[in-house]
């Protein structure tokens, strides 16, 4: 094999032609909403080493910076007092002219039973008592596929299938006339061992 | 509210995977079609379809995206309308070096390595295709191709013995300048 090392090194050092940039909005059409899941955001120290995003990228910039805006206001509106009791560095947000030291991310402890991030399902309680209605919650089933067979050490071979859902909680506010709703993608794999055949 | 220099650079997540990703999705894709038009077509119905399962992750196993296509081009081939377009076109339409116009412009050793990949047997290609460009792992082929494990590192092998038979050695040693220079 050591005579193919030199060629396969060859071979990685040609790099195919990336996708052409009508391409690339065709996929960002076809993705939707699901394209704007999972969104990176980088405290960016030096501006002009970032390039401004693409212009057709820049509806997406802007949802983004709304659901992160909106979290934030729903979050100091529920809690004004916010997380005074951590002292913890707050990165680029202490340079925001607060009294109170700043709640971070790296500070907010997640609640895995509260839809909300960064509030815990305790802290959302208080709020039924400000007018608040119960939550109503549902459960979509987004799409379920076969992922085949796959093998198990030392057990047999199972089936693999993934549920995809979509978790949704609405909270109502009538005399505010005001809601909150919470969207969380969930995932379920489901194995199915697979007898061998006598 | 915050009157300092920091700003925040955000995108969405598929935009860095796919721009990583997708010059080799479409090179393996190509091999599966056999036609441009459906290579594209085939790796954006196959990466949405992924994405939307595991998109919200952030991370997406490009495994995943490369099997998606194999079953969608097979699924296609079987049917009516797309047998019909794949039979009028000619395998030749679309050589393996066509994916690397770039690196053909750089030297006559690329040129040379890469039309010897396009003469190899389709099933010894796309093993090394995704071997060398996708990354993958021999199970990880094993498991896209649904081949066994041992029939994927054979074919890589091969292709690899083929490939340094065929690649002329006067162009291993001097790529630059492969054959002696006569003015006169």
């Amino acid at each position: 094999m050591n005579g193919f090392e030199e060629l396969e090194k060859e071979l990685r050092s040609l790099r195919p032609d990336d996708p052409s940039g009508e391409f690339e909005v065709k996929v960002e059409q076809a993705l939707g909403d699901s394209g704007r899941l999972a969104v990176s955001q980088l405290p960016d120290l030096d501006s002009e080493a970032s390039p401004d995003p693409p212009p057709k990228s820049k509806n997406l910039v802007l949802a983004g910076f709304s659901l992160v805006g909106l979290a934030a206001v729903i979050f100091f509106a529920l809690f004004p007092s916010g997380l005074t009791d951590t002292g913890a560095e707050a990165g680029f947000l202490q340079a925001l002219p607060l009294r109170d030291p700043v709640p971070s991310a790296s500070v907010t402890k997640e609640d895995d039973s509260s839809p909300l991030h960064g509030v815990s399902s305790e802290e959302l309680s208080l709020t039924l008592e400000n007018g608040w209605s119960e939550p109503w919650s549902q459960e979509i089933l987004l799409e379920v596929s076969d992922e085949g067979v796959i093998e198990r050490p030392g057990m047999p071979p199972a089936r693999k299938y993934r549920y995809q859902y979509l978790d949704e909680t609405i909270w109502t506010n009538p005399g505010a006339n005001t809601f909150i709703r919470s969207s969380a993608p969930r995932q379920e794999v489901l194995l199915i061992g697979l007898e061998p055949l006598e | 509210m915050n009157s300092s220099s920091h700003t925040v650079h955000s995108q969405p997540i598929w935009k860095s995977w796919f721009a990583k990703h997708g010059g080799k999705l479409l090179l393996f894709a190509r091999q599966q079609a056999r036609c441009p038009d459906d290579a594209e077509d085939l790796v954006q119905e196959a990466f949405v379809r992924i994405w939307r399962l595991y998109g919200h992750t952030g991370e997406v196993a490009p495994g995943l995206v490369y099997r998606a296509i194999r079953r969608l081009a097979i699924d296609w081939a079987r049917s009516l309308d797309r047998r019909k377009i794949r039979e009028q076109k000619v395998f030749a339409d679309t050589p393996f070096a066509s994916s690397f116009e770039r690196e053909l412009e750089r030297d006559e050793r690329n040129r040379a390595l890469l039309q010897a990949v396009d003469g190899l047997p389709p099933e010894q290609k796309e093993v090394l295709t995704l071997k060398i460009w996708a990354d993958l792992t021999f199970d990880e082929i094993a498991r896209t191709l649904d081949l066994s494990l041992n029939t994927v590192a054979s074919r890589y092998r091969y292709a690899l013995a083929k490939l340094k038979d065929r690649v002329p050695a006067t162009l291993k040693d001097e790529p630059k300048a492969p054959y002696p220079h006569h003015d006169s």
